[in-house]
């Protein structure tokens, strides 16, 4: 290694192992004066680079993460009651009964205003309503208290409440619902008949030991569409 | 959560100085170089699991660092020839660092960036190369020239004139 090779070399990796290198610093005074002086910039190289960092450094850096932080934490909350609340929601759904008798009572149930309502209808209301979903009477169903048109399972239905003998009875006509035959269920503390009506079919609704024949007797036997 | 809380904090007290010092050297602007030690230590917490060894840590710290400038260069329509900031400096530095400091600043980065690196990454020429994406010989080159311009600034200057003697 020459002198030339070697100050190239302390320019570029003072701290080199080479053994040319080290034999050549040992060898040329010159050379290894240049290389002493080198270190010595060196150090002067590494103050220079020292730069004095603004004051509260850290603790913004701390700061500025911990808002990231607290971010991540909200969102991974606000992400878990999502998940609990549609879960909540879903067992509920799967777990709440679906068949017809229970969709009718609750329906009822949501719209207790009608069970005490004292009418009567009028006959063209009754008939009104009806003929909006394509039903007509086989008889008189003595005294209607309430006739009107409800969503029941997101299917219009026509929503009667009778005065029975018991008390009121609730005739549900359902053009989009069908049942396999007649059937007859109490619960809630209400007795009931679902009943096909055509391709449709009905439910008649009221208090146990309320006669409920003579009320499906006069139903219409069939929906027009 | 605990434990990647004091990891980072720990990362912080150790190397938040030495990044601010990179970044500084390698933007010349203050504010700049705070901008980019925060984003690159909030890069690094977001991805702290994927650092395995901590005495990997500064090397790490130093890509994300690299990484997030030339970010920023892209965004940024300026161009920073010139300084646009001053350092803190401590005012009791010597004389040669003074003169140092003025000729950094006007260093070219691509003969300053390997220094950096040298220097205050501790990086070997090899391993500078790896990071710039050029060759050994290219960055011992750079290193030279850097140094040579560092050397011939003293040189200049009349207090050194006895080391001149000495060595020439």
């Amino acid at each position: 290694m020459n002198c030339l090779e070697f100050r190239r070399l302390c320019l570029t990796e003072l701290d080199s192992n080479e053994a040319e290198f080290l034999q050549h610093t040992r060898d040329c005074h010159p050379c290894a004066e240049f290389r002493h002086q080198q270190k010595r910039h060196e150090d002067s190289l590494r103050q220079a680079f020292a730069i004095v960092p603004p004051t509260g450094l850290e603790a913004r850096i701390l700061l500025r993460q911990s808002f990231t932080r607290t971010t991540r934490t909200r969102q991974a909350v606000a992400a878990s009651i999502i998940v609990v609340i549609v879960t909540a929601a879903l067992a509920w759904l799967w777990a709440t009964p679906h068949t017809l008798e229970a969709e009718v009572l609750a329906h009822i149930h949501a719209e207790p205003e009608h069970l005490a309502a004292t009418g009567p209808e009028s006959p063209v209301k009754v008939a009104s309503v009806l003929h909006a979903l394509g039903a007509k009477l086989r008889g008189n169903l003595g005294e209607v208290r309430h006739a009107g048109i409800c969503d029941i399972r997101r299917r219009p239905g026509v929503h009667l409440v009778l005065a029975g003998r018991l008390g009121p009875v609730t005739v549900l006509l359902l053009p989009d619902e069908t049942v396999g035959g007649r059937a007859h269920f109490q619960r809630d503390g209400f007795q009931g008949l679902l009943i096909p009506v055509g391709n449709g079919a009905a439910a008649i609704v009221g208090l146990p030991g309320e006669p409920l024949g003579p009320i499906e007797a006069r139903l219409p036997p069939a929906f027009t569409g | 959560m605990g434990n990647a809380q004091a990891r980072f904090e720990a990362l912080v007290r150790a190397w938040s100085a030495d990044l601010y010092r990179f970044a500084y050297w390698l933007c010349r602007d203050r504010l700049w170089a705070e901008d980019l030690v925060q984003e690159t230590f909030l890069r690094a917490w977001r991805a702290i699991g994927n650092l395995r060894e901590e005495k990997a840590a500064k090397g790490w710290l130093l890509t994300i660092l690299r990484n997030e400038y030339v970010r920023s260069l892209a965004k940024r329509t300026e161009v920073y020839d010139v300084p646009a900031d001053e350092p803190v400096f401590e005012t009791m530095a010597p004389e040669e660092t003074w003169l140092f400091r003025r000729e950094l600043l006007k260093l070219p980065g691509e003969y300053l960036e390997p220094l950096l690196l040298q220097v205050l990454g501790g990086y070997s020429c090899e391993e500078i190369a790896q990071t710039l994406g050029i060759g050994r010989a290219a960055v011992m080159t750079r290193l030279f020239r850097a140094r040579q311009r560092l050397r011939a600034t003293l040189e200049e200057s009349p207090s050194c004139l006895a080391s001149r003697r000495v060595v020439q």
